[in-house]
């Protein structure tokens, strides 16, 4: 939720029922699952549960970025933005 | 008061705000989705900012979430009548709000049953007949068929198709629908028998029309023609469905 904010400079705030509730989903169409690995097991709460990406969610998010790739290309090669003249 | 007396609290409320999620999900994230507003009051206690706003926020966000989950799990677990009825509900709603605020909108508690009625059938039907599609086609040929009814019946009865609701020449339309609605279960909802009861009924319609010109109760052309290419549209979707599921038993022979 930190990451996030911080990495979109404060536009976009995410609670933990808005986080939870992306993590259900993304678990359920297979995009990630929990880990078993631990960042630092001396630091670490034992009941702190982590996520990694699974085969499927990486191949979806290159999906994705591709297609914010060709949206911006489009948008550029129409000159859609005055950012792009 | 301290900080962590006031952090207890608003994690005592939280907890039981966080039991309200449905069940399996709360088995599954209550205890993370406790631990990480815990650890979000903390931190912000600790770098001397206020807790009591941010926990309302959260508070707040989380309630969105749990009404979220429970609607999710609702529609998963309810069978397709469920659903529907959950539907008609929704959609009465609607008149329900605009009712508040405006005079505009003035329905009757008759009103709501009949709507509630005839929009409960049209999506009971739809659930009904694509239980078992295995199209888009065969869906979007119901959808078509059973928005085509129901506008019709909706139609008569609010204003009438021929001059007005009283003007008897509307019965004819029963007639309209007794030919969808039998020709589909002669058909038993098979897609090519779907195409044939359909056309039946675009032909049925546009018969209206013409028994009412010849006759000089009036008629409604435009209307019946708008009607006519809808079920042609079915039609044409039911066919198309046929054509495929006949294609597929000509390649597994």
């Amino acid at each position: 939720m930190k990451r996030v904010k911080a990495d979109t400079q404060g536009k976009v705030k995410m609670g933990p029922g808005t986080l939870y509730g992306l993590i259900g989903r993304m678990i359920e169409s297979g995009l990630v699952q929990e880990s078993d690995k631990r960042i630092d097991l001396e630091m670490d709460d034992e009941r702190r549960v982590y996520y990694r990406i699974t085969g499927l969610g990486q191949t979806a998010l290159a999906a994705e970025l591709q297609r914010y790739r060709e949206v911006v290309a489009i948008s550029r090669e129409i000159r859609l933005s005055p950012c792009f003249a | 008061m301290s900080a962590m007396k006031t952090i207890q609290r608003l994690r005592t409320g939280y907890a039981a705000l966080v039991s309200l999620y449905p069940k399996p999900y709360r088995d599954r994230f209550g205890e993370s989705i406790a631990q990480t507003f815990t650890g979000l009051l903390r931190e912000r206690a600790g770098a001397k900012r206020g807790v009591v706003i941010f926990a309302m926020w959260i508070y707040f966000e989380t309630s969105l979430g749990i009404a979220k989950e429970n609607l999710s799990y609702l529609a998963e677990r309810s069978g397709p009548f469920a659903r529907v009825a959950m539907f008609t509900a929704l959609l009465l709603f609607l008149p329900l709000i605009a009712m508040q605020f405006t005079d505009e909108v003035n329905w009757a508690l008759g009103d709501f049953l009949v709507a509630g009625v005839l929009l409960f059938s049209a999506g009971g039907a739809f659930a009904f007949v694509t239980r078992k599609a295995r199209h888009s086609a065969y869906r979007y040929a119901t959808g078509i068929a059973v928005f085509s009814g129901l506008a019709l019946i909706w139609m008569n009865l609010a204003v009438g198709i021929i001059g007005n609701e009283e003007n008897l020449a509307n019965v004819m339309y029963a007639g309209v629908l007794a030919v969808a609605g039998i020709g589909s279960l002669v058909a038993r909802f098979r897609p090519i028998g779907m195409y044939r009861a359909l056309v039946a009924t675009a032909v049925a319609q546009l018969l209206v029309s013409g028994i009412a010109f010849i006759a000089g109760w009036g008629a409604a052309i435009l209307i019946d023609g708008v009607f006519a290419g809808l079920w042609i549209c079915s039609a044409r979707l039911f066919k198309q469905a046929g054509d495929s599921e006949a294609l597929e038993h000509q390649e597994m022979a």
